[in-house]
């Protein structure tokens, strides 16, 4: 009796799993591109290059603009100008993270004739506000669909919040408890964690002549202290674990991988917050720099190439450059891929 | 953990799969560790409050059978009725009735704290509550005997499938299939899965494709013009139903995988030729439950017409507050109530209602239950009114809502197949077809299920009760 039920059973299943690939054929034939428009749309990027020497994956450092920067130019379009034998193009868009790329990159086909991938590392990535970000359910349903593996499962994870969901109140609160981690390597720091840190600079530490409040510079202040003041913890931190898989990545596919550490205005943080934050800073890129170089990937420190008056952004760290700024990046990205003597 | 999440989807085969595995005897206790283990996903430290109403309904129930002595039994009967909705009132009305009765005495010029504690609405306190009331009191009218078995007792409480949503089942009907031996069966397996699927995807493709646009124009309903204004009330109506109803068929399923069997909380209520028969098909185990626990005994219908009309209202109104401490949900109720009234006084004075063509009738239906539910979707009386406004164009909002073709072609595969189902429910139905029909059916909703699910994160409406 119990036999005829698992043989009914286990020959419904299979009927079930041979529909489930035809489904997926039909959901791939109807909607995928469309869904991935909606919710992954810098895929469509890479599907456009289809010679591209050089993929440059990037946020909106590549391509961000604003007067009196003309002509609209990218990163990545000044680095294919320095490498006239090469095709470079872009895969980016705002806000994007490594493992966005990663989700990204496994797209790659063959006939592209990709031969380098250049990957931004940008150290403000790595902080919890930026992981936390409002933007974080957006991002991860965006991995998710694209994810590997039967293209209609990954959709209907989307439906079933199966990408890491978090409610409002749930990334408020991871993003809480991050600030408030206290430092181990700065542990001598005046300053247990970030948020006691920004509550004291919030608190009226930067003063105009007239001894009032200097409202502007707190402000811009605070917010180097939320995306800066923290530290990398490479064996929590998901980022790293997204840039440690993009090495994989490269490495199993025989791509020469370039992580181009971006330009940050170290010089302003100085003058608003001070040497701890700088230090702070200066530790992180450098285990990023000592960790990647151990694992094969050529880093590119523009930390501080691009100077302070050639930062667009002045209400917010970020790391949008005037067409100048860019230039100086890229040709030092340049440099370096040259030198490299990786590609041909 | 929610039915429309990959952690039920795992949980529930793995369940079932040791649950066969197991000898018979160990069963019901496997299931009441695994009832637990579903309802602390939600919040551990709440399921102290369903032990402790399972606990005082046990014992008082036990109390009860065990004395011949009226008084002793109300008094059992009474202790029981205050834990359980003192409880209900604590956790679920007590800020309410203290903010409200603050602000009284605000406006009355007289100084108050804020009286509002710092609590969480446990997830189906609304339901469990009612649920062992209904045993105290079945016990009470000698309708059934106590449970011995505590063990077994606290699984008819607690048993996952319809804990946190419902439906409300009567200790005479599932309380004794827990003491039956379950053998595996075939067709409990594939009606269980067919419940499922059928449920899922009126949940998840229905119910939360609508979602997002009713959550836009209720935004700010003063935006949109009369069109939108009609579609979101539309569109409400039907959220509500799919959401609450595939939670259910879920629900059912997930019960039928087990071998046991759930009443049906839904039967086609959208295709009712009047208010009365509405009520005979929405929330059924609500409705019973309010029937045999209130109403009769308030003396039903046998009783002046004075005072059955203040039963009627009565049971409405607290049939609208148990959906949540909102003014608008006791005006939602009291509305329905007096709908019920006209309904049932003109039937018996003309005969036009019954000679109506019966397409009519089912639109007028719907039309007045979908008016109703704009009082429950709002967050007070004066913003249901801006609604209204709206939606017989005195608003001065242009805005539209962007509705897919898709949307309209799924809305309309799901009234016809409601139509399909008006006397039946979809495992009955289903079963006796070809089996090409029947894969085809499948097909269909698998797929849509899979690849037309509303991707934005909706949770369940009526876990705010």
């Amino acid at each position: 009796m119990k036999g005829r039920v698992y043989i009914q059973l286990f020959g419904r299943l299979a009927v079930v799993i041979a529909l489930f690939f035809v489904l997926n054929q039909l959901y791939l034939w109807l909607y995928w591109e469309r869904d991935v428009d909606i919710h992954s749309n810098t895929l469509e990027n890479l599907w456009m290059h289809e010679q591209a020497d050089i993929i440059y994956f990037g946020e909106s450092s590549n391509f961000y603009q604003e007067h009196p920067d003309t002509p609209k130019i990218r990163i990545s379009d000044f680095l294919n100008r320095q490498l006239p034998q090469l095709n470079v193009e872009a895969v980016d868009n705002a806000g994007l993270d490594a493992s966005n790329f990663l989700h990204i990159m496994r797209y790659i086909e063959e006939k592209q004739g990709v031969k380098a991938l250049v990957v931004t590392l940008n150290l403000r990535s790595f902080g919890p506000t930026w992981i936390y970000d409002k933007n974080y359910n957006y991002l991860r349903k965006a991995d998710a669909l694209i994810d590997e593996g039967p293209a209609l499962w990954n959709r209907f994870r989307l439906a079933l919040k199966d990408y890491g969901y978090l409610t409002e109140v749930e990334r408020m609160e991871k993003m809480r408890e991050a600030k408030n981690k206290p430092y181990e390597v700065f542990d001598s720091f005046r300053f247990e964690s970030m948020a006691q840190w920004n509550q004291h600079v919030a608190n009226g530490s930067i003063l105009r002549e007239d001894g009032s409040w200097d409202m502007e510079k707190i402000s811009l202040a605070s917010h180097y202290i939320k995306n800066f003041a923290f530290e990398i913890e490479p064996e929590n931190n998901p980022r790293i674990a997204d840039f440690d898989q993009i090495v994989s990545f490269a490495r199993a596919n025989n791509y020469p991988l370039y992580f181009h550490l971006m330009s940050e205005n170290v010089r302003e943080a100085q003058k608003l917050v001070g040497p701890e934050l700088v230090a702070m800073m200066t530790y992180n890129k450098q285990l990023l720099v000592n960790r990647y170089e151990k694992q094969g990937a050529i880093v590119v420190d523009n930390f501080l190439t691009v100077p302070e008056m050639e930062f667009r952004d002045r209400i917010f760290p970020t790391e949008h450059y005037s067409n100048k700024g860019k230039i100086r990046c890229a040709r030092v990205l340049a440099d370096s891929i040259l030198q490299s003597k990786l590609l041909p | 953990m929610l039915f429309n999440s990959v952690e039920y989807l795992i949980f529930l085969p793995v369940v079932v799969l040791i649950y066969y595995l197991l000898p018979a005897k160990m069963r019901w206790l496997f299931l009441l560790f695994c009832s637990y283990y579903f309802y602390m996903q939600w919040e551990a430290a709440y399921a102290l409050l369903i032990a402790a109403s399972t606990v005082t309904d046990y014992f008082a129930a036990r109390a009860i059978h065990g004395t011949n002595k009226k008084k002793k039994k109300n008094y059992w009967l009474v202790f029981s009725l205050v834990v359980n909705l003192g409880i209900l009132f604590v956790f679920k009305y007590y800020n309410f009735f203290a903010v409200e009765i603050a602000n009284k005495l605000q406006l009355a010029g007289l100084e108050s704290i804020n009286p509002a504690l710092p609590i969480l609405l446990p997830v189906g306190i609304s339901f469990y509550t009612f649920q062992t009331i209904s045993y105290t009191v079945d016990v009470y009218n000698n309708k059934v005997e106590p449970e011995r078995n505590f063990g077994r007792f606290a699984l008819y409480v607690s048993f996952f499938p319809q804990l946190v949503a419902g439906p409300i089942e009567r200790f005479t009907h599932l309380g004794q299939q827990l003491k039956r031996r379950i053998s595996l069966r075939y067709d409990n397996l594939a009606n269980g899965s067919r419940l499922i699927l059928f449920g899922l995807f009126t949940k998840m493709v229905i119910a939360d494709n609508l979602a997002p646009l009713v959550d836009t124009f209720y935004e700010n309903p003063e935006e949109f013009g009369q069109l939108a204004s009609l579609q979101a009330v539309v569109f409400y109506s039907f959220q509500i139903y799919c959401d609450f109803h595939g939670y259910s068929l879920i629900a059912i399923g997930s019960a039928r995988l087990l071998g046991f069997d759930l009443m049906d909380n839904f039967r086609t209520p959208y295709m009712s030729q009047g208010l009365r028969e509405f009520w005979q098909r929405w929330h059924i185990s609500l409705s019973t439950w309010f029937q045999s626990y209130l109403y009769l005994q308030l003396g039903g219908n046998k009783v002046s017409l004075k005072r059955w009309i203040f039963n009627i209202l009565v049971v409405f109104s607290l049939s609208g507050l148990w959906h949540g401490a909102n003014w608008t949900f006791i005006f939602w109720g009291l509305i329905h109530g007096l709908l019920y009234l006209s309904e049932k006084l003109l039937h018996k004075r003309f005969q036009v209602l019954s000679s109506m063509w019966r397409p009519l009738k089912v639109l007028l239906t719907f039309s007045l239950v979908t008016l109703a539910w704009v009082f429950f979707r709002s967050p007070d009386i004066q913003f249901s009114s801006n609604v209204f406004q709206n939606l017989f164009g005195f608003g001065k909002g242009m805005a539209q809502l962007e509705v897919s073709y898709e949307l309209y072609l799924l809305l309309l595969l799901f009234v016809f197949s409601d139509w399909s189902l008006r006397n039946n429910r979809f495992d009955h139905w289903i079963a006796p077809k070809h089996p090409l029909i029947r894969w085809g059916c499948y097909s269909v909703l698998l797929f849509c299920l899979m690849a037309l699910s509303g991707i934005v994160h909706q949770p369940f409406i009526y876990f705010q009760f």
